[in-house]
């Protein structure tokens, strides 16, 4: 369990770092802003499945969850 | 003789993780935060210029620092939880001592860069997108800030051992809260630091 949580919390670390590259152009790809939309929702699904344990949740709680934030999400982009 | 199957116990819908009651709170505080949200990019669509101007002067490199901070807080609470399932508190209060250090370091950054944007007179109502900035990440700040609270009492309790593996209900439902300011975050982060107007 633990080690899921490692590999999942490095995950995390790479994303957010991978984020602040293409924010700041330091990784010289020109990506539009629905790629940075698009690790954030991966981002907020990784920590709701492993760390909030949704991924043992009623398959309700997991779809509301997972729904609502690929909503907003859509709406961000949209905006 | 046929073989019985193995199979998964199936999930309770009215015992999410950390209870009910905290997943009621957990969705009235998504839309709160995501009403605040669409109304940042409402009126960014109004005035692109200016929000533009004013996201630039944002440090991405702060954001970027708390948002690993706070990752790293909750790694270490579910690793705490799992922990106090396992019956080792020891090895909990330790984690939940880290979680408390990430946390506070967070309330630590977030206060350096408070106090830059005070310095430069960006204010609340100097212009409207620092308006958005103070609440929201204002609000967010006083949830980080009663999250640190809360989970202070509760590594009490658990050096205390007032839980152990058959009865933590009430840390499963502090972790859920810690984590939400956690998925809060992981939304206000690239909306109000890095994405273009």
């Amino acid at each position: 369990m633990k080690k899921t949580l490692t590999v999942v919390w490095v995950l995390l670390v790479l994303l957010t770092l991978a984020m602040y590259g293409l924010a700041e152009d330091l990784l010289r790809i020109h990506l539009p802003a629905w790629v940075i939309m698009l690790i954030s929702v991966l981002k907020f699904l990784l920590v709701g499945w492993f760390f909030v344990e949704l991924r043992h949740a009623h398959p309700f709680w997991r779809v509301a969850f997972s729904l609502f934030i690929l909503a907003l999400a859509v709406v961000i982009i949209a905006m | 003789m046929k073989e019985l199957k193995r199979t998964k116990p199936v999930a309770s819908l009215y015992e999410p993780p950390g209870g009910l009651l905290i997943w009621i709170i957990v969705f009235i505080e998504f839309i709160t935060f995501s009403a605040g949200i669409i109304v940042f990019l409402y009126q960014q669509q109004q005035m692109p210029g200016e929000f533009a101007a004013a996201r630039a002067t944002l440090n991405k490199t702060i954001g970027t620092a708390n948002t690993i901070l706070l990752l790293t807080s909750g790694y270490f609470m579910a690793v705490a939880l799992e922990a106090v399932r396992q019956n080792n508190n020891k090895a909990a209060v330790r984690n939940m001592l880290f979680t408390l250090f990430f946390g506070m370091g967070f309330l630590a950054l977030k206060s350096v860069e408070y106090s830059q944007k005070l310095q430069h007179g960006h204010v609340l109502g100097s212009q409207p997108f620092y308006t958005f900035y103070w609440l929201l990440t204002g609000f967010h700040f006083v949830h980080v800030l009663a999250g640190v609270v809360i989970i202070s009492y509760m590594a009490w309790a658990v050096k205390s051992f007032r839980y152990n593996s058959r009865n933590y209900d009430d840390l499963a439902m502090a972790a859920v809260f810690w984590h939400m300011c956690d998925l809060i975050w992981l939304f206000l982060f690239p909306t109000i630091y890095l994405l273009p107007s």
